[in-house]
């Protein structure tokens, strides 16, 4: 009898074992469902929620609303990401991938002068960087071309590895991209 | 004789070498909600998921344990982790992956204003091996072996390290001192001896029970810079499927230390827990963080 015990507590185990990876992975693809609606995402059919490479260029008008109005944790905030008024191409670095030692040109073309705000931020979602920028003062708003390199942050050592920045003018994101830093 | 222990394992922290910080780890993320929850708080999970903070944490695999992690930061950035870990007459094994995706990173030349040459995705990867034996009923050792992997577009890099931890009881107090990346020579390889270091992390932590509370406390030191982190626990007693916890947690940005509040909450029926945990983040747009974390201990 005590080995019946034995065997039928074995396979139980196993039957338990079967169901717990069939829980995970549910689990898991849940919770890439509850990832993919959660608070932060805009619900409004928005563009900026399509990356087009690692430019973006603005073609509509719409009103992204970043957070559930509904969610206790939410605050309320709207983005308006106006058409393409101001932004003029895609903005990349070149060269990309790069060294930061070695630098890199953020480039891009306006359609009127503008005061507008860089910031750069790691794959922790950290702020590295931000600084406004008077396009009549770096060349002209049809040839913008900021350079980074390590003097741009500090000479701090930064990780290899993927950097997010964002083209922010009068409080709104007119474009958005993304580099990578090779080893040093 | 235990305090002698418990003191070895602080001045393990103390003598901690100081390193450039270079290879991006992934793991400072997070691995668990729960334990972004309670302020990046290392070492007490309750599953296979502490071995990546504290392999010592793995005594508390009772038979079999599994669990899944999942978050992404400003809709680009994917992190995924998955542990499991089994107990045997020898001990504790366990096997985590952890990995970071970004997709559609545009390739270009020095060329200025020119039209990218293609696209390119990133991917960052940790696989750790986890061993943890309990020397006795109050005090438990743990140790991991990494592998890192990280690669996009003609870069690739990999190298390996060892992580160390223990785990001790005071009481009814209980200490966690971990080292990860202890091989000082050990480093990433790029080729043509391109390479980054794997930084040194040392955590020392307590948790303190008190009725239905449980109080954390930790001290991280990441190269020169200490980070502090306080956690709270509270499970009623009248319906102990819930948890909920908070956290304060200091963190470094470009040498510069920043603090962030966060926040969580724990269901666990039978044995399996779900786990989810907010805290705001720097992003212009995206503000909020979640975390989302299951696990099954049995």
């Amino acid at each position: 009898m005590y080995m019946s015990y034995r065997l039928l507590n074995f396979f139980q185990n196993i039957v338990a074992f079967i169901v717990l990876i069939l829980l995970s992975f549910s689990a898991y693809s849940f919770s890439l469902e509850i990832v993919e609606i959660d608070f932060t995402r805009s619900t409004a059919p928005n563009v900026l929620n399509e990356w087009d490479g690692a430019g973006m260029f603005i073609n509509s008008i719409n009103y992204g609303r970043m957070f559930d109005l509904n969610s206790p944790l939410s605050s309320i905030s709207e983005t308006q990401v106006e058409s393409n008024t101001i932004l003029a191409s895609r903005p990349y670095f070149y060269p990309n991938p790069f060294r930061l030692s070695d630098g890199s040109i953020l480039g891009f073309r306006l359609f009127e002068p503008a005061i507008f705000e860089i910031r750069i931020y790691d794959m922790r979602a950290h702020e590295l960087f931000k600084e406004s920028f008077d396009s009549s003062l770096i060349g002209g708003h049809e040839n913008i071309q900021i350079r980074f390199d390590s003097s741009s942050f500090h000479y701090a050592k930064l990780s290899s590895g993927i950097y997010f920045f964002l083209i922010i003018h009068e409080g709104k994101v007119i474009g958005r991209g993304k580099f990578a830093l090779r080893p040093e | 004789m235990r305090l002698i222990i418990l003191g070895i394992c602080l001045l393990s922290l103390l003598t901690t070498r100081l390193f450039s910080n270079d290879y991006f780890l992934i793991e400072d993320i997070g691995t668990s909600a729960k334990q972004v929850g309670l302020g990046m708080i290392d070492g007490f999970d309750d599953s296979s998921s502490t071995m990546f903070s504290n392999p010592a944490g793995l005594y508390r695999v009772k038979n079999i344990s599994m669990s899944v992690f999942s978050t992404t930061f400003i809709d680009q950035i994917e992190y995924r982790n998955i542990t499991m870990g089994a107990r045997t007459p020898m001990g504790v094994w366990a096997l985590g992956y952890q990995e970071a995706s970004v997709f559609d990173i545009a390739q270009t030349s020095s060329v200025v204003h020119s039209e990218p040459l293609g696209y390119f995705d990133y991917k960052s990867s940790v696989v750790k091996l986890g061993y943890q034996y309990s020397v006795k009923s109050w005090l438990h050792l743990g140790a991991n072996l990494s592998y890192f992997t990280q690669s996009f577009s003609d870069v690739y890099g990999q190298g390996t390290n060892l992580d160390i931890g223990a785990i001790a009881f005071y009481h009814r107090i209980e200490f966690s001192a971990a080292l990860r990346n202890i091989l000082t020579f050990s480093d990433v390889q790029y080729g043509e001896g391109v390479k980054e270091d794997l930084p040194l992390r040392g955590s020392l932590g307590v948790r303190v029970p008190i009725y239905d509370f449980d109080l954390y406390a930790q001290y991280h030191q990441k190269q020169s810079i200490a980070l502090m982190s306080a956690g709270i626990e509270y499970r009623p007693s009248f319906f102990n499927y819930l948890t909920v916890f908070s956290g304060y947690r200091q963190y470094e940005v470009l040498s510069k230390v920043s603090n962030n509040l966060t926040f969580g909450v724990g269901l666990r029926l039978l044995n399996v827990g779900f786990s989810y945990a907010y805290e705001r983040s720097d992003h212009f747009e995206f503000d909020h963080k979640n975390y989302f974390s299951v696990d099954v201990n049995f």
